[in-house]
């Protein structure tokens, strides 16, 4: 073979290879649009037990745009456009799943708006609760109540506003903020503590703990003894998940500081054998 | 000596100055006092926290010494379940307070000390051990025979440091 024909051959392979990749860019983007926009049509009345397989270009167009924002975004619009239309429960579950991964800041005032539904709160914080960003967390913050700021304290009591969820929506939220380990969320869930509704105060003690701050770790150790008796349990098992997070974050002494709260002579046996066992880890840390 | 001998040299130089040579910060006295403390409870589930502690944590040599040396002060239930750790944390500087416990009234005991032998005894506590599975009682029998075949068993090879210092001396005399 002639380098001439070496030559020619080199060539043809490399168009071939270009014509390849630029198929394959063809694909990629938005994927295979008429089928995409079948899926999209299939889901507006979409619900379970119909053929699951009718969306997967949906799946399809997710996996091709990654790396692409612009058809992300759009794919994102589409998406919100199923979740703020009039769609069934199934396709609203569906495209917040989608969210999950494509969602950005654009979605939260359209999830935040499903936080109060008793249907679809939970797949609006299956969405929010993984979703980078501040705008995320400050959606779900704002159903808690707000406490006032310093100056009001001038005229007494400090300015606690109602949360605007209630029960297990309620709950829900705080126990997303507690999985964002969301610090902002602090002086809200120190107010919750005291909440009448036992199962708002133990959310309310586990997402502090979670959070795992020294500030998360001071409101929790004002609050154990003073803790009725229903809520010790939940205050005592928060409070060792809150210093585990504070030795991890390299916050010994406030660590300390909870263990020895649950070393006492009041807390059960199996607390006191896990603060001791924390204590330990303490001194093994210095 | 050529040269691999001598890289050889520095690595150990290395090594043993970047081994802990004992409870050198103040965590690991605080660490050493709160494991005595618990070994010494007479709650029993804080005692197995300690035990556990004796087995798993604060390592080096110092600290096993500091652990074996608690041996003589307690009571028999107790002493079997620290011999126990001490075989289990498999640190021979233990060995000297384990052999010591041989010595001891209560059965229960020594057969702890002849079964912890079996992970930091050494072939010198062969004849010991074959007195015991002979003569003992059958606790002892059994606690000695089962060390044996696991001393005999970890004689087969050679540790690796052991070769190391082995090739070492071949190095210092070509």
């Amino acid at each position: 073979m002639t380098s001439k024909a070496i030559g020619i051959l080199t060539l043809a392979a490399g168009l071939a290879a270009l014509g390849g990749v630029n198929v394959f860019a063809e694909e990629g983007g938005a994927g295979d649009p008429p089928a995409l926009d079948k899926a999209f049509e299939t889901l507006q009345t979409y619900d379970w037990g119909a053929d699951r397989s009718l969306l997967n270009p949906i799946d399809e167009a997710i996996i091709a745009t990654h790396g692409d924002a612009a058809a992300r975004q759009a794919l994102e619009a589409k998406l919100l456009a199923v979740v703020t239309g009039e769609t069934t429960r199934a396709a609203k579950d569906f495209a917040c799943r989608k969210l999950r991964t494509v969602g950005t800041a654009d979605s939260v005032p359209a999830l935040a708006a499903l936080l109060p539904d008793e249907e679809l709160s939970h797949m609006a914080r299956f969405v929010l609760e993984r979703m980078p960003g501040e705008e995320a967390a400050a959606a779900m913050r704002k159903t808690l109540p707000q406490v006032g700021r310093r100056f009001l304290w001038v005229f007494g009591k400090r300015r606690v506003t109602q949360s605007t969820l209630d029960g297990d929506l309620e709950i829900g939220v705080i126990g997303s903020l507690g999985a964002r380990r969301d610090a902002k969320s602090i002086a809200s869930l120190t107010v919750l503590l005291a909440d009448e509704d036992a199962g708002v105060a133990c959310a309310a003690a586990g997402s502090l703990g979670l959070i795992g701050t020294p500030a998360a770790a001071k409101a929790l150790g004002d609050f154990a003894p003073t803790a009725i008796e229903s809520l010790k349990p939940a205050v005592a098992d928060a409070c060792l998940v809150c210093a585990e997070n504070l030795l991890a974050d390299g916050h010994a002494s406030d660590a300390r500081a909870l263990y020895e709260l649950l070393k006492t002579e009041d807390q059960p046996k199996h607390i006191q054998v896990a603060a001791t066992k924390g204590l330990l880890a303490v001194a093994a840390r210095k | 000596m050529n040269r691999s001998c001598v890289l050889a040299a520095c690595f150990w130089l290395m090594a043993l100055g970047g081994l802990p040579a004992g409870p050198a910060r103040a965590g690991d006295d605080e660490l050493l006092g709160m494991i005595v403390e618990l070994v010494g409870s007479p709650d029993a589930d804080m005692r197995l926290l300690g035990l556990q502690q004796v087995r798993e944590e604060a390592p080096g040599k110092a600290a096993t010494r500091r652990f074996a040396a608690l041996l003589p002060d307690l009571g028999p239930a107790v002493q079997v379940q620290l011999i126990d750790a001490l075989g289990d944390r498999g640190d021979d500087t233990a060995r000297p307070g384990v052999l010591a416990m041989l010595a001891v009234e209560t059965e229960a005991v020594r057969a702890a000390a002849l079964r912890a032998l079996a992970r930091i005894g050494t072939a010198d506590d062969g004849p010991a051990l074959a007195r015991m599975a002979a003569s003992g009682s059958d606790m002892e029998r059994e606690a000695a025979r089962g060390s044996l075949r696991r001393l005999r068993a970890r004689g087969r090879r050679t540790p690796w440091s052991k070769r190391w210092r082995m090739r070492m001396r071949r190095c210092g005399s070509s």
